[in-house]
Order: structure tokens, then C-alpha cells, then sequence
């Protein structure tokens, strides 16, 4: 499992890297606008976004998964090593961001909102971030790369469709999730919570995508 | 020295792709020896050895790697088999070097001094990255990674398609050598046919999904004959013919003589250490020739061929 998360690593290091740079430089750019703390939410979900689509495309592109099965390697270690990795590259990059947040910070360009800490502007997106991913692995090792990538690629679409609701219904959603909500005691909570259910999406999601796997010809 | 371990044993084996059946093909191959899978393009070589390997699952069937379930047990079975495939799918951006610790790291027996050794004998550079690499070094890189866990099964598949043929001569003699060791067995699909003829102990014959035969080739090229003879003979052939050419055709009694106005067929035989057996001076007969045929002809015939027993009437000749 070790060696296919480090070949993944290493055969998709290039593309990381890119990333890493155009997301830093973006980062540290713009930390100065009013909203700049905008652009750590957005990096710290870019970075595994793209990542985990990457690894893939890569796979497919030289027939990796063929490669990998010709070997003494179990379906599922592949499978599982791709989740493991990508879920590697979002606490890695969640780092990153902070890191580069708090260089900023001590540049005095970033100003942070005191009811939106930085912890949470980082690890909100991975609720998105985790639930793509099971779906992506779930469609990649059903359908292959093309399929996975236009559909994961429109889901965040769906999170602009509550906008083209009547206002009678935005109304009555506002008032559901405030009483969701309101029993809360803290921002932690409630957000530790959405990552506990959005992680365990993706650890089933990938577990089914690795029993389509197993029963899969890759040839 | 050779022992009766089967190093593959392959029963039942069927994949239903809808436009293609790989049916029912069983077979096996004792430790030691070389076995030779030869067929037309489409045939199933490709699909049984896939399925060999677990990367194409079977309808039904079992396979078995030296009394290992190949297909429950797949790592263990993998660990004994060294593979090379029609594809040679590495990763581009990899070195050649970073590509065989990637594959080391996955075999108990990896010998690194070995793989060192055929890299330095294929004159492999192993800081090169693998896209760089010619297609015939490629081949050689993939047999090096394939070789280097001794294994005690080679399972090759057409590993020389799409090679030019200076490639592949070079990649051949390679592959002659290796498989020529005693200690190994190999199984391996091929189209070149006549380099297969000197070296396998065993061909198998897979057409249109149905495996026609396995056996060793010395008993395949002495039971495979092309007859010629007259027409009223043939029907004692029927239950020895695989294949008769076309119609039948007359013959001038001025170029044969002694036939008169009869026909001639022409006509291959599977059976003909039966044949010979049953009707003793069969081959003296006046107007019987009997030809050998090579793995080539034989491929040849079964792509062509059809196994239905032809009209065997002499031809209706015109009124003069």
C-alpha cells in the first residue's frame, strides 16, 4: 500500500508541485483584499480537487491499473491506496494553506474574520473535498476517467441550486438548518460533525469502488 | 531435471464477450517445458493469458499456477509467474530504475544483481526515463523486470507485435535463450511461428475461441499431414480429415498417369499416426502422397479451414 501511495506521490510530483506554487502564490497575493481569506478556503480545496482526478488521469494514460495487476498487487490495495493518498494530499495541503496563512499573516496582509477562524476557512471545503473523492474513485474504477471527471466535475454545480429556489422555500430551508443548528454548541462541533459524515460518504464510496474493482477486466 | 509438477493447469476456462467466446479451453503444461500458443489474431490467445493472470476474469473455468488456485490465490500464484505482455504499460515519467524498485518492492525473490545483469546485457540505461526507451528496449526492460524474481513460470503474450523486424530479431534471440532454460516453464503466445517450431516442447492451437489442440509438437507435426490422393480412396479418410482444400479438382490423365479420368483430392489429415496405423501400407497406394506440414501450415489451414466433411463425388466432367 506504502509503495503505491509514494509511486502515486512520485509519478503525479510535477502536477503537485504546479499547484502547490500557482495555489501559494495565489494565496499570499491576495490575502490582502477584504476577502482574502477567501482564496485559503478555495486552495485548500483546489489542491486535492485536482489532485486525486490527476492520479488518475495518469493511471489511465499508462495503463496503470493493467501495470499494477499484472503484479502480485490486491485490487483493493489499489484502489484504497488512492484514497489513502488523496486523503495524504488534503491534510497536506490543508498544512500548506496554513502555513502560508500564517506567513501572511505575519506580513500583516491577511485579516482574519474572529467569527471564521482559519482552521475552519481550511477544513470546511474538505466536506466537499471528501465526498468528491468517493465519488470520483467510486465512477474512475467503475466507468473510467472520462465519466468520473464530467460528472465530479458539474457536482459542485449542485451547490448553486438551491439559488433557483422560490423565496417562499429558501426561506423555509434558512429556518430548517437554523433549528438543526441551534442545539449546537460551537462552529467546531458542527464542522466536525459534517467532516465525520463526509469522510465516512468516502470511505464507503471507496469501498464499493473497490468491490467494482476486484470483479473488474482491466485488459 | 524435470519433474511431473504441472506449472499450469488451466480447466473449463470460459469468457463470454457477447461478439466473442473464449470456450471451454483446457489445458496443461509440466514444470520444465515450453509451451507454444499459437492462433490467428482474435483467436483467444490474448484473452486466456488475461485471464491467466486475473486481469480478465473468467465466466467459469479454474487456473491453476503449480497447484495454486490462480484465481483465489492470486498474489501467491503472481509471486511464481514472471509476465510480459503485448502492451509494455509502464509509467512514462518514471526512470527505468525507479520503475524496477517500484516492481521489486512486490516480489519476495526480487534479485537486484540479476535485473542489474540483463539491464547491463539488453544494454538498458536505467537513468533513462521508460518513455524515452525504443519499443524494442522496452520489451527487453519489461523480460528484465519479468525475470528478475526467477520466476518458475514465463507467461508471454506476443510480447514482439508491433516491433519492427530488426527489433524484432534482436528481442527473439533474447527470448530464445531465456526460454531454453530448463529450469523454467514457459508459455508463450506468439505469430511467429516458425521461431516457436525450434524451441517448444508443446503448441497449443486456439481458433475462434475453441482450443483445436493441445499436445507436443512432435506428436502435432507427425499427425498433421496435407494428403494428396485419388477421390475414390478418400472416403476411407473420413474420420482421420480435418480439413479437404475446396472442391474437388480433375486432373489430366496425360500429367498423372495411371489415374485416368478420375479426381484427386487434396486433404489434411490430424490422425495420421491413426491412419497408418489402421490401413498398413495406406501410404504406398499408387497416387498417394502424403506431405509434412509445419506449425505455419497448420495455423494456416485452421484459419481457412473448415472441419465439415466435403462432397467427395468425382467431378461431373462435360460431354465431350
Amino acid at each position: 500500500m506504502l509503495e503505491l501511495i509514494k509511486k502515486d506521490l512520485l509519478v503525479n510530483s510535477k502536477a503537485l508541485l504546479r499547484l502547490a506554487a500557482v495555489g501559494g502564490m495565489t494565496v499570499i497575493l491576495f490575502s490582502r483584499m477584504e476577502q482574502g481569506i477567501a482564496f485559503i478556503v478555495v486552495w485548500s480545496m483546489m489542491i486535492p480537487y485536482i489532485y486525486l482526478p490527476t492520479s488518475c488521469y495518469t493511471e489511465e494514460l499508462n495503463k496503470g491499473l493493467a501495470f499494477c495487476r499484472s503484479l502480485p498487487i490486491p485490487a483493493s490495495a489499489i484502489v484504497w491506496s488512492k484514497f489513502a493518498g488523496a486523503v495524504l494530499v488534503t491534510l497536506g495541503s490543508g498544512v500548506y494553506v496554513l502555513l502560508l496563512a500564517g506567513l501572511s499573516g505575519y506580513l500583516g496582509w491577511l485579516k482574519l474574520d474572529p467569527s471564521f477562524p482559519l482552521w475552519a476557512a481550511v477544513t470546511t471545503p474538505w466536506v466537499a473535498v471528501f465526498i468528491i473523492h468517493g465519488l470520483f474513485l467510486l465512477l474512475f474504477f467503475s466507468y473510467g476517467y472520462k465519466q468520473a471527471q464530467s460528472i465530479t466535475t458539474m457536482l459542485p454545480l449542485l451547490f448553486l441550486l438551491p439559488l433557483t429556489f422560490p423565496e417562499s422555500t429558501k426561506a423555509k430551508l434558512s429556518s430548517y438548518f437554523a433549528t438543526l443548528f441551534r442545539g449546537r454548541p460551537d462552529l467546531r462541533s458542527v464542522l466536525a460533525l459534517l467532516l465525520a459524515v463526509a469522510f465516512g460518504i468516502d470511505v464507503l464510496l471507496t469501498w464499493r469502488a473497490s468491490k467494482v474493482f476486484e470483479a473488474k477486466d482491466v485488459a | 531435471m524435470k519433474d511431473e509438477t504441472l506449472a499450469l493447469e488451466i480447466r473449463g476456462l470460459t469468457k463470454d464477450y457477447g461478439d466473442f467466446v473464449l470456450k471451454d479451453v483446457s489445458f496443461s503444461l509440466p514444470h520444465g517445458y515450453i509451451m507454444g500458443f499459437i492462433g490467428q489474431n482474435g483467436a483467444g490467445k490474448s484473452t486466456t493469458i488475461k485471464c491467466i493472470m486475473n486481469l480478465v476474469h473468467p465466466d467459469r473455468g479454474s487456473v491453476r499456477v503449480f497447484g495454486l488456485d490462480a484465481l483465489r490465490n492470486e498474489e501467491e500464484a503472481k509471486q511464481l509467474v514472471g509476465y510480459v505482455g503485448e502492451e509494455q504499460p509502464f509509467y512514462d515519467e518514471f526512470t527505468a530504475a525507479q520503475t524496477a524498485r517500484f516492481v521489486a518492492r512486490f516480489y519476495s525473490q526480487w534479485d537486484e544483481g540479476l535485473f542489474k545483469g540483463l539491464c547491463r546485457k539488453y544494454g538498458i540505461s536505467l537513468d533513462k526515463k521508460v518513455k524515452s526507451l525504443s519499443k524494442g528496449t522496452r520489451v527487453k526492460f519489461a523480460l528484465s523486470l519479468a525475470l528478475a524474481h526467477r520466476p518458475k513460470l514465463l507467461i508471454l503474450d506476443e510480447p514482439m507485435s508491433g516491433l519492427d523486424p530488426v527489433a524484432r530479431h534482436e528481442v527473439l534471440q533474447e527470448l530464445l535463450d531465456v526460454i531454453q532454460d530448463e529450469n523454467r516453464s514457459v508459455f508463450f503466445s506468439t505469430h511467429i511461428v516458425d521461431d516457436l517450431e525450434r524451441v517448444a516442447d508443446y503448441v497449443g492451437l486456439i481458433h475462434r475461441g475453441t482450443l483445436l489442440f493441445s499436445r507436443e509438437k512432435d506428436e502435432v507435426l507427425s499427425n498433421w499431414k496435407r494428403i494428396t490422393l485419388p477421390a475414390e480412396l478418400a472416403s476411407r479418410l473420413k474420420p482421420y480429415v480435418f480439413w479437404t482444400e475446396g472442391a474437388l479438382e480433375s486432373i489430366s490423365p496425360r500429367n498423372t498417369p495411371g489415374l485416368s479420368q478420375k479426381g484427386r483430392i487434396v486433404t489434411v489429415v490430424d490422425r495420421f499416426t491413426d491412419l497408418v496405423r489402421d490401413f498398413p501400407g495406406f501410404t504406398a497406394l499408387s497416387g498417394v502422397e502424403v506431405e509434412n506440414l509445419g506449425l505455419v501450415d497448420i495455423m494456416l489451414i485452421t484459419a481457412k479451414g473448415s472441419s465439415t466433411w466435403p462432397d467427395l463425388r468425382p467431378p461431373v466432367r462435360p460431354a465431350s
